[in-house]
């Protein structure tokens, strides 16, 4: 059972920084990259490899801008992103609970 | 996927949530400096009348009040808003609301009494009517309850302040500013020191 789960389970949401990056942006309308950096304790370029395979998947947006003079990179999650950290969810309870019954 | 990768999972998704919401957390000082302000004005347009009984200049002095509070509102919301690496959807909504409430209030104050849908002595009644919504709002927003209850005098001050004139109203007035502002003001500010010193440790 647990074997099935885990083929089923997202594979692009089923690595910590990417499942940390998806949970500040499903709570937030966006986030900037600093922001992200100093909450999931990664560094530039770790998080800028997460953001683009998260990008490439189509679960979130990526928009570079200025704010003022200094350049910024803001994160939203896409309406795909949303639903697919939701599935996700439902796919981690569903395995707490199959644990449960099989105690 | 064992119980404990899991539960290691859910506690990344726990933590990240708990992280976003201390650092959204409103710190309440555009309640407070606005509050304040409203406080010296309206105690300072309360004397002015006394003494020289203003009449029309009244109005000149609360739209010099509003340009300022305006001016302080602008300045600590941008002020915090550079500072700020996160957007969320209750600033956004708050920002609307503010919006619309803004709007009427200055046809309250600008219009509706020169066209003479009511006199110019309601205004401090009608202002507080409008000052009540904005402040239930945030506190619904924030699942802030007191700060609910703090609209309350916002529209419990303006039923005392139509039975009353001149100095009392004003000093009804200024215990609705407080109340209805620098309090919620405070008590946002309490819980976003706390948010930032859960932070730090």
């Amino acid at each position: 059972m647990s074997h099935e789960k885990i083929l089923q389970l997202d594979p692009v949401i089923h690595a910590p920084t990417r499942l940390a990056i998806l949970s500040i942006l499903v709570t937030v309308e966006n986030a900037n990259f600093t922001f992200l950096k100093e909450s999931t304790g990664t560094t530039d370029g770790n998080l800028s490899t997460h953001l683009t395979k998260l990008e490439t998947n189509g679960y979130i947006g990526i928009r570079k801008m200025f704010k003022g003079k200094k350049p910024q990179t803001i994160c939203r999650i896409t309406e795909k992103g949303r639903k697919a950290f939701e599935r996700y969810l439902e796919q981690l309870e569903q395995i707490v609970m199959t644990q449960k019954e099989k105690r | 996927m064992n119980p404990i990768q899991v539960q290691e999972e859910l506690s990344i998704i726990k933590q990240m949530i708990e992280k976003t919401r201390r650092e959204t957390a409103e710190s309440g000082h555009f309640l407070i400096f606005v509050g304040i302000s409203s406080i010296f004005f309206t105690l300072f347009l309360a004397a002015m009348n006394k003494i020289f009984h203003l009449g029309y200049l009244s109005i000149a002095i609360l739209a010099v009040a509003l340009i300022i509070n305006g001016v302080i509102g602008y300045f600590t919301t941008v002020k915090e808003a550079k500072k700020e690496h996160v957007t969320t959807y209750p600033k956004i909504i708050l920002g609307h609301v503010w919006g619309a409430i803004g709007l009427p209030a200055l046809m309250a104050v600008f219009v509706l009494p020169f066209l003479k849908v009511y006199p110019f002595s309601a205004l401090p009644v009608v202002c507080a009517m409008l000052m009540g919504i904005p402040i239930y709002i945030t506190g619904a927003i924030y699942e802030l309850p007191f700060i609910k209850w703090c609209s309350l005098a916002w529209w419990g001050g303006a039923l005392g302040m139509a039975f009353v004139r001149g100095m009392p109203r004003a000093f009804i007035m200024v215990a609705v500013i407080f109340l209805g502002w620098i309090l919620p003001g405070l008590i946002m500010n309490r819980r976003y020191k706390n948010r930032s010193k859960d932070h730090e440790s």
